[in-house]
This record gives structure tokens, C-alpha cells and sequence, in this order.
């Protein structure tokens, strides 16, 4: 993902700001190919939990396009569609990526690469990583800059209950889920 | 290779050694700390079991541990952020802050006292259900079976079905939370006033005697839908919108209420525990047992339409109901049914073993659990010191004479307590740390409720039987080894074994072989050979505890309530 991230470097100053604020998912796993279900489950979750907030740009190859469907409709199974929307973004990875992340208001991601640019910029950054035992991490970066204070809540819920979950076993109750 | 398997902070704590693909040792920790369902971490049955396969934590080759918090992670969140909302920050700080959290291989530093980079393991997480799947299936001796895990939940999951052929573990479904056949069948023992961790058995002894009543009431609880599957109406449940308190303290396993105030205003006021049992309440009990072998039959019907295998093997909490089981096979195209004898989520530490050897390793199957006999044992060297520290009259007996003796003390009404060999894994008491009473005694049940088990007097006592002889007394003969069947009893011969014949004539059978159990089976002959009659009461050793372990704990309980005499290893032990 260097290449994007150079690109993204270059094209920061070239382009006008975009009207309404979005945030970006962006996956290299679907601007690179075709990805496995398991890669995209979390990151799709939390793309249409936070969609309740901010529009998503979701930049893919239409390669990935059948996955990225199915993955979403096993997702949304059963649920109330609270949305403003994920919007694909079909164009090649790299340069897509580099036009709509500079004027994003957050980016969510798997790829760590990208955390020194953002941070850099300043930009909100919801990264999703593994642990050593190969659990998902969910870390936050310029969270103060999120001036929605339901999207800042829900990042943080969402980035405790996957912390907790991943980072072991709770060993001590009492806690409310039984899980 | 050795691969230790353990289930921790759930349950009925336990933990499993396998070496080269047998199985060398597994036992409950509660029988060690002697909490009830104990469900902190397995500390001293994984010191057993290290000692039992004579080797040190070092030596290890894998670790694994039947939860896996990252499986179903989305769905976790999706759950807690869309149906909880407005709670969600509140339980996620309430996770992150009021738990503790840490890791398998720190906590089993911890626990053993030995620095963490000493272990040479590899640490794994299996899924629960996938846990459950692999401790009966890859123990059962079938090649190829279908495969049903039915529990409360464990990994977002409450049911898990599949196949298996040879290493191979397909799961073909699964039912997520907050649906489960397990919760209801809690919430209803709450409900009827039997609020705590392990209570369902009570209901379902309890059901027998009420009218399904409520049959219509309950398939409005709990929907089948075309697919297998079931939903909740979650209405009558407290446990998918405000969270149920939960401690799962090194303790005994607490659960806060679960059914709501529908379930309330439909059946009435929930009975508080203590209180006399009406008919109304036999009667929910009843309803309740009926609908959960109707899902039962349900799930299963269709796994056998999707794997066309006659073969079952059956894991999870759901699978001690002992009377679905013995349905099974009457009300479903299986022919066969293998029920692993710690079926409940202790057996997930076995199934975490077999899920590494075999699965994840892709090694050959080597080894068919048979029976249940893998816990501690005591030579009659070291059961003497107990014995002559006792200052009870005792002798030391040949097994002939010891079977024998045994067999006479049963016949003449006496209430015998029977120490033998390792112990058991699993909830029954299987022949080795038994008390075995004369089924023939109507008034035995009375007597030893009296004297020793101080059970509600509703509750059936279970018979175990010599295996060639099931088909004179049972009206079903398919083997039941680890006594998680029920079964017709004959009507023409309920009245040989009253204090075994529960109130609808059915008896949760021990069918006993010699090549299992070779002194427990000597015994039971002995008795047939006094007395005509193949069949010994049998209920576990303990008094409102956990089952005794050591030669001193049968000894204190023996000596703490009135059992006649004890025949501990080889002594026979009289006051």
C-alpha cells in the first residue's frame, strides 16, 4: 500500500473539498483483488454502524464487488437499515483512495501504512489490526477532531467491545453479556 | 506429543490431557476445590493432569481453551451497538473497566507459578461449539456421524450442527444469540424456583409429573423455522435487551433473572424457590420439557436430511436431557447415538484436545472414549492411612470377596458407598464414586433423601443395569453407558425396581459392561445372583457437594451423613 500512500501525498493539495463531510473505508484487500469473506467482515460492520452518523466512500475494484455484497448482506440480515449511506467507489485503488481520503472527515482501515500520513494530517483514523494471537484490534487516532459526538461515541464503544473481546478471556464477573 | 485442552471461566472448569492421541487424564476442577460448576480457571485439574501424564508444563507441545473471543466479533458488535442501543457505551465500559481480562498463556503461568516464556506449547483458541463437536465426535468411533452441539451459549453461538467423516468436522449450521433452547430452559428452572447453575436437571425430573398444558404457550416461546432452526419470541426474555448479570467468579457460576414479565403474565407469578409445587407449575415444567423434545426432533430431523447419516454424535448442556435423548431414537431416523459423558462444557476441554490431534494436525484417530473413568485414583496403600485414621472397623477384601460383600450389604437394605478406580468425567456417577442402594425398596428413595441426599423428594433415583440384560426391564436397548438415557421402563417389571421408576415409569438407565467397568459389573452380578434382579440403584457420592474425589473426602462424607457401610479400594469399612 505504499504506492497509495504516496498518491494520496501528491493529490492532497490538488483537490477542491467535497461539500458534505464523508468518511472512507479503505480495505487494500479490495483495491488489490479479490478478498476473503473473513477479511472484510469486521470492517464492513463497522462501516454501516458508523454509516449511522457519516455517509461512507467505499473505494473497490469491481472485482471485489461480488464479495464485498455478500459479505454485507450476511451482515445486514435482520437489521434495521439506520444509514446514510456506504457509497462505492468504483475506480482504480490507489488513485481513488489518494483523491477521497485528504478531504475525509475519518478513515477506517486495516492498513497500518496509512496511520503516519493521517496522522500527520491530523485526520480522525480508525485503524483495525491483529493482536499477536491473531485477534482484531481497533485503535483510534485524532478522535478529538470528530466533531459528531454520537460518531465519537459509537467509535469508542465499538473500539471497547472489540478490545475487550480480542485482548482475551474476562476472567471476573459480574458483566452483563453472556457471551 | 502432548496436548493439554482446558475449559476456563465458564461452567464446570475442566481440563483434558492427550498423549500421541489417547486420552491420558480429564477431570472438573470442582472436584479438586470442591465448588460446585467452578468456573474460574482449571488450576488444580491441570496439575492433575500434568501429573497423571508425568510430565511438566514445559513439556507441553499444545495448549488450547474452548473459547474464542474473536470468533463472531461482528456479530458481537452488531448486537451490542443495534439492539442495545442507548446501553452500548455503558456495557463496553462496563467490559473494558468491571472485568478482568488476560491471556491463556499469562494465566497459565499464573495459575502453575513457572514463568510464561518456559512453555514450549503452541496456544490455541477453539470456537466453543466447535469445542463440543470435536469431544463427541472424535472420540465416538464413528467415521462418519452427524454432529449436534445444543447449549445456553458459548461464542455468540447456541447450536451448531454438521458432520463429521474422518478428521474432518463440516459445520453445516448454526443458531446465534440470543436464540437458544438452552436459555429457556433456564429461565423457566428460574421461574420455577430452581435459580441455580445446573438446575435443569431438576426441572426436567420435574416434568413427568404435570399435563403439557401449556404446550400452545410454549411454541410461542420457542419457534422452529423451516430450516432446522428456531427462534425466540424474546418478549418472554430478559437476557437479549437489558444484559443478565452474570458472575463467573472462581466460584460457583451465578446467573441473574432471565425471563421477563411476559413470561410472568402468561404463566402467572414465578414460584419462589422453597415454596410447595403446585400442579400449575408440574404442569409448565411439563409444557417446557415437551416443547424443547419437539425442537429437539426438529434440529435433528433435518440434520439427518442434510447428512443422510444415521449416526448422531450429540454434545452441550442441552444434551444431559437425558429424556430428549431417549426419544432420539424413537422420533428421528437415527439409529445410533453417541453421548460423550462430560457432554456439558466441561467435555470442551477434551473436545479442544481432539479439535488440535485431529483437525488442526490432521493426525489419525486412535482413540474411542468408552467410558468415563479418567479422573484420579488411589492405590489401597494409600487408602489404608484414610482407613485406619477413620477408627472404623474394617477389612481388607480380595475383589471376589469385596463384590460379593458389596452385593449382600445392597440386598440386605443396606446404603453402601462404592470408591473404586478413577474417577468419573462428567456429571454421573458412573460405578466408581457411587452409592448404590436396592432398587427393589420402594422406600430407598425416601431413605436416602433421609439420610444422605436430601434432594426434593420429586426427583427419580436411576438404575444401573447389566448391559445383556436391558432388554428384560427396558423397552429400549440401545447401550447407555454414561447414563444419559431415559427409557421406558417395562410396565411388567416397574414393580421389581420401584425406587428406580420415576412417576411416568421411565428410568435413567446406566447400562454397565464388563469390559467398562469390570468390578462395578461384578457387583451388580453378585446382586442379580442374590437377589434375581440385574439392577442396582446408583446416585452419585456426595452430599450436597460436588462428587468426592479422594479416599478423604468419601470418608468425611461417609462418616457426615448415615451410610451403612463404605467399600473403599479394596476395605470395607463399617461403623
Amino acid at each position: 500500500m505504499a504506492a497509495s500512500v504516496q498518491a494520496t501525498q501528491a493529490a492532497a493539495q490538488a483537490l477542491p473539498a467535497v461539500e458534505k463531510p464523508y468518511a472512507v473505508l479503505l480495505l487494500p484487500a479490495v483495491l488489490e483483488g479479490v478478498p476473503q469473506k473473513q477479511e472484510l467482515l469486521l470492517p464492513l460492520t463497522l462501516a454501516y454502524l458508523l454509516s449511522a452518523h457519516i455517509a461512507f466512500r467505499f473505494p473497490l475494484r469491481e472485482s471485489a464487488l461480488a464479495v464485498v455484497e455478500r459479505v454485507f448482506d450476511n451482515i445486514l440480515s435482520g437489521l434495521p437499515k439506520e444509514s446514510k449511506g456506504i457509497r462505492y467507489q468504483s475506480a482504480e485503488g490507489a488513485e481513488c483512495a489518494s483523491v477521497l481520503v485528504p478531504h475525509s472527515s475519518l478513515l477506517v482501515t486495516d492498513d497500518r501504512g496509512l496511520q503516519e500520513l493521517t496522522n500527520c494530517h491530523g485526520l480522525p483514523l480508525a485503524v483495525i489490526s491483529r493482536s499477536e494471537a491473531k485477534s482484531s484490534l481497533l485503535r483510534l487516532h485524532n478522535l478529538e477532531k470528530v466533531a459528531d459526538l454520537g460518531l465519537r461515541g459509537k467509535l469508542v464503544s465499538c473500539a471497547q467491545l472489540i478490545n475487550v473481546q480480542s485482548g482475551g478471556f474476562i476472567t471476573e464477573g459480574p458483566f452483563s453479556l453472556s457471551w | 506429543m502432548y496436548i493439554l485442552g482446558i475449559n476456563a471461566y465458564h461452567g464446570d472448569a475442566s481440563a483434558a490431557i492427550v498423549h500421541d492421541g489417547k486420552l491420558i487424564a480429564a477431570a472438573e476442577e470442582e472436584r479438586f476445590n470442591r465448588k460446585k460448576h467452578c468456573a474460574g480457571f482449571p488450576t488444580l485439574a491441570i496439575r492433575y493432569c500434568l501429573e497423571a501424564a508425568g510430565i511438566t508444563a514445559a513439556e507441553l507441545d499444545h495448549v488450547g481453551i474452548s473459547r474464542d473471543p474473536s470468533a463472531h466479533l461482528h456479530k458481537k458488535i452488531l448486537f451490542s451497538i443495534t439492539r442495545l442501543s442507548g446501553l452500548s457505551g455503558l456495557i463496553a465500559a462496563r467490559l473494558a473497566n468491571a472485568a478482568k481480562v488476560r491471556n491463556l498463556r499469562e494465566e497459565l503461568a499464573r495459575a502453575l507459578d513457572v514463568p510464561a516464556e518456559s512453555f514450549r506449547a503452541q496456544f490455541h483458541n477453539v470456537e466453543h461449539h466447535k469445542a463440543h463437536m470435536a469431544s463427541c465426535f472424535l472420540v465416538s468411533g464413528f467415521d462418519k456421524a452427524a454432529i449436534l452441539s445444543i447449549d445456553g451459549f458459548g461464542d455468540f453461538i447456541s447450536t451448531m450442527w454438521g458432520c463429521g467423516e474422518g478428521n474432518r468436522i463440516e459445520v453445516l449450521g448454526e443458531i446465534e444469540y440470543p436464540h437458544s433452547v438452552g436459555i429457556v430452559y433456564t429461565a423457566t428452572s428460574q421461574y420455577l424456583g430452581f435459580p441455580k447453575y445446573g438446575d435443569e436437571g431438576k426441572v426436567m425430573g420435574l416434568a413427568p409429573y404435570g399435563k403439557p398444558r401449556y404446550l400452545e404457550q410454549f411454541r410461542d416461546i420457542v419457534r422452529t423455522e423451516p430450516n432446522g432452526g428456531f427462534k425466540l419470541n424474546l418478549d418472554y426474555f430478559l437476557h437479549h435487551s437489558e444484559g443478565v448479570e452474570m458472575s463467573w467468579d472462581d466460584g460457583s457460576p451465578t446467573i441473574g433473572r432471565i425471563f421477563s414479565d411476559k413470561f410472568i403474565e402468561t404463566f402467572g407469578p414465578a414460584r419462589t424457590n422453597g415454596l410447595p409445587l403446585a400442579s400449575h407449575y408440574e404442569d409448565i415444567a411439563a409444557s417446557l420439557q415437551a416443547r424443547l423434545e419437539e425442537v429437539g426432533s426438529h434440529i435433528l430431523k433435518q440434520l439427518h436430511q442434510e447428512t443422510g447419516n444415521k449416526r448422531l454424535a450429540l454434545a452441550g448442556g442441552v444434551a444431559f436431557n437425558s429424556v430428549m435423548n431417549g426419544k432420539i431414537l424413537l422420533h428421528t431416523p437415527f439409529a445410533e447415538v453417541y453421548v460423550q459423558p462430560a457432554a456439558g462444557d466441561a467435555g470442551t476441554a477434551l473436545g479442544v484436545c481432539y479439535w488440535i490431534e485431529n483437525v488442526l494436525l490432521q493426525r489419525p484417530r486412535n482413540f474411542i472414549m468408552g467410558h468415563a473413568y479418567t479422573g484420579p485414583e488411589y492405590k489401597n496403600g494409600q487408602i489404608e492411612r484414610v482407613v485406619r485414621s477413620s477408627g472404623l472397623k474394617h477389612r481388607l477384601l480380595e475383589d471376589a470377596e469385596l463384590t460379593r460383600a458389596g452385593a449382600q450389604a445392597i440386598a440386605d437394605g443396606r446404603i453402601v458407598g462404592w470408591f473404586q478406580g478413577r474417577m468419573e468425567f462428567g456429571p454421573r456417577a458412573l460405578g466408581n464414586r457411587s452409592i448404590v442402594v436396592d432398587p427393589r425398596r420402594s422406600e430407598m428413595k425416601e431413605i436416602l433423601n433421609a439420610r444422605i441426599k436430601k434432594r426434593e423428594p420429586f426427583r427419580p433415583f436411576a438404575p444401573s443395569i447389566l448391559e445383556e440384560r436391558v432388554a428384560e426391564y427396558f423397552e429400549q436397548t440401545h447401550p447407555a453407558p454414561t447414563m444419559l438415557m431415559v427409557y421406558q421402563i417395562k410396565p411388567e417389571k416397574r414393580a421389581a425396581i420401584p425406587a428406580v421408576t420415576h412417576v411416568d415409569g421411565s428410568g435413567r438407565l446406566q447400562t454397565v459392561s464388563r469390559e467398562t467397568n469390570a468390578l462395578y459389573y461384578e457387583l451388580i452380578r453378585e446382586f442379580d445372583r442374590i437377589t434375581g434382579v440385574p439392577v442396582v440403584l446408583n446416585t452419585s457420592f456426595n452430599e450436597d457437594e460436588p462428587i468426592v474425589c479422594t479416599p478423604d473426602q468419601a470418608m468425611d462424607c461417609f462418616q457426615r451423613t448415615r451410610m451403612d457401610v463404605l467399600f473403599l479400594g479394596n476395605y470395607m469399612v463399617e461403623r
